[in-house]
């Protein structure tokens, strides 16, 4: 699909500057292998767009672009496995639960891990369903 | 540069309202979670419409709705004024899979032009799961908007004959509960006066 096309279609709803940032956000992503887009942390992704991660204009467009009709950008975590020397991903979900109960089980030990708010780190994916969009060949 | 954890991202959440609306809408994963950011962001866009109230004298209910609108844009939530569904929608919020809130606006002119702004919400609202809820926001430049939510609340419950319940929230806001007509399902609207009176030349209170 045109990207000029799906980011107007993803973008219908917000307005400058947040919008520009989203639009800056999608035209990179069709530049960038998809294998690239499956681990994108805050400061990278506002890297893309020269932005601050913690700029209030670049998390409005994270907003929206998490939470849009057909959205672009998956958050997850990952955290450094010390036993296995590998990262873990984490979903959300998960996260959220553990944020709620004060609480987090490492998923493959089962270990209560203390600090875990320090361990864990947001990271996004884009969505296979935006993926096929900005790589088919409809106009 | 370090990656920001999961810690820094909960302070930056912490240290303003909108860096919280931001988190609770990045966060959301279901429709009851996108209805509870998106009650957060029309809450702060009225209070800053509220905030700006001394500039707002004489404007129309659809300026006030395309600021409202641009507000809740600004902090990332799609917003539109004036899309179909079903008939003209003043304020329409669509999120995720199939989340649609929608608000009908009106400027105060007594109950009557209330009650139509609640039929109006009532034909547009589709009443399916994730599009069940939706708000009658009235802006109010007369003095004493609690006063006026109150009397049309006591108003409703005369006129609606298939409400299920009317409850106050806080005194610019209350909630009613109908049958949806064509879905048969409950659907939810909340009923927020926005206070917008202003005269420089008496007491405040």
């Amino acid at each position: 699909m045109n990207v000029d096309l799906l980011a107007a279609e993803l973008t219908d709803g917000l307005e400058p500057p947040v919008s520009d940032v989203c639009m800056g956000l999608i035209h990179r992503f069709a530049t960038i292998p998809a294998t690239e887009q499956r681990r994108m942390s805050f400061t990278w992704l506002a890297s893309l767009v020269d932005r601050e991660w913690d700029d209030a204009i670049f998390q409005s467009a994270i907003s929206a672009m998490t939470s849009v009709r057909n959205h672009p950008l998956i958050l997850y975590f990952v955290m450094h496995d010390a036993v296995e020397d590998r990262e873990l991903s984490i979903e959300l979900g998960y996260v959220k639960e553990s944020i709620q109960h004060h609480i987090f089980i490492h998923p493959t030990t089962g270990e209560e891990i203390p600090d875990f708010e320090r361990l864990l780190v947001p990271v996004f994916r884009t969505s296979p369903a935006f993926q096929r969009r900005l790589h088919s060949d409809d106009a | 540069m370090p990656e920001p954890t999961l810690s820094d991202y909960l302070a930056m959440s912490k240290l303003t309202p909108t860096g919280n609306l931001h988190f609770e809408i990045t966060t959301a994963q279901n429709n009851a979670e996108y209805l509870s950011a998106v009650n957060r962001g029309v809450r702060m866009a009225l209070a800053e419409l509220v905030a700006q109230r001394r500039h707002k004298i004489g404007h129309s209910e659809d300026a006030l709705n395309v600021e409202v609108v641009s507000l809740l844009r600004f902090s990332g939530i799609m917003a539109n004024h004036d899309v179909k569904y079903g008939g003209h929608t003043d304020i329409s919020v669509k999120l995720g899979d199939d989340f649609l809130w929608i608000a009908e606006a009106k400027l105060w002119k007594g109950c009557a032009w209330a009650f139509s702004g609640l039929k109006q919400l009532g034909r547009y609202m589709s009443g399916l799961p994730g599009q069940d809820r939706g708000a009658v926001i009235l802006y109010v430049f007369k003095p004493d908007a609690a006063g006026l939510l109150k009397s049309w609340r006591t108003e409703l419950a005369k006129l609606v004959t298939r409400y299920v319940d009317i409850n106050e929230v806080e005194p610019l806001k209350f909630q009613s509960k109908h049958i949806h007509l064509a879905a048969g399902s409950t659907i939810l609207v909340d009923h927020i006066a926005v206070p917008l009176f202003w005269d420089s030349a008496s007491l405040s209170v």
